[in-house]
């Protein structure tokens, strides 16, 4: 968790971290991080902590 | 929509598997994903990977790993092409397709690749029908370099769906390029829009 608390604010850590937990209905909309260093480590982090999930991605 | 199980993480690529292919998406195309509740879970793969993760899982490395193996992307919207990477430049790849020969791809129009995991050659082709080295031109380090190489040529962008995507490469003028079509027209392209570029050979 340290490594990844560093890149981005611990408190969306934390909220991926209960999605994953609690197996909350992802419905991440990612278009408002596309262009931005930011959104692709977010998208990381839920990716990293939702591994071996049944999902559907649209591109 | 792809549906699959999210197998593995990289750096700017995720792996997905949909239970028959392992589907590589660069993460910059990825607009939504949500858990998948509708279908009937799938069984986590139990054979390796179709390409090396072990050291780094990144969208270059899949591609340095895709060389010579066949495999299926996409890179237009509706269209996917089969064939195989035979090299990787600066900002784009190049990809031999039996159908449309020599293809020049930018990277960053990449959606998705998906590895052959059998022994099947693409339209179940006789092997020794690919090249191994079937690029005719010497290639340039960046795209736009490459593009420069084909002026007075005939080209076709985008696969050719659209008409105004094909005609004689006139010049690049800053991030424009400069087509002559079919019935005469000049046709301005940006650059960052064009996804493939293949010719008649």
């Amino acid at each position: 968790m340290d490594g990844i608390s560093k890149t981005i604010p611990l408190v969306l850590v934390e909220w991926f971290y209960h999605a994953s937990k609690s197996r909350l209905h992802l419905f991440f909309n990612l278009i408002k991080f596309q262009d931005s260093e930011r959104g692709t480590r977010a998208l990381r982090t839920l990716v990293f902590f939702n591994l071996q999930t049944y999902v559907m991605i649209e591109i | 929509m792809h549906h699959g199980i999210l197998l593995d993480i990289g750096s700017d690529v995720l792996v997905i598997y949909n239970g028959e292919d392992y589907i590589y998406i660069p993460l910059i195309h990825v607009q939504r994903m949500l858990e998948n509740v509708e279908d009937p879970p799938i069984a986590v793969p139990s054979n390796e990977y179709p390409m090396d993760h072990l050291h780094t899982l990144s969208l270059r490395s899949i591609l340095n790993n895709a060389k010579g193996m066949f495999s299926e992307i996409q890179v237009t919207k509706h269209q996917s092409v089969h064939g195989y990477v035979t090299t990787i430049l600066n900002d784009y790849f190049v990809f031999y397709s039996p159908v449309y020969k020599t293809m020049y791809i930018p990277i960053n129009h990449l959606k998705w690749l998906i590895p052959y995991t059998s022994s099947q050659t693409p339209y179940n082709l006789e092997n020794d029908i690919f090249p191994v080295n079937p690029t005719p031109l010497t290639l340039a380090r960046t795209f736009e370099l490459q593009l420069e190489k084909l002026i007075g040529k005939i080209v076709v962008f985008d696969l050719g769906t659209d008409p105004d995507r094909i005609g004689q490469l006139k010049g690049i003028h800053g991030n424009f390029v400069e087509l002559v079509t079919a019935k005469g027209d000049i046709v301005f392209s940006h650059l960052e829009h064009i996804k493939t570029v293949h010719y008649p050979s």
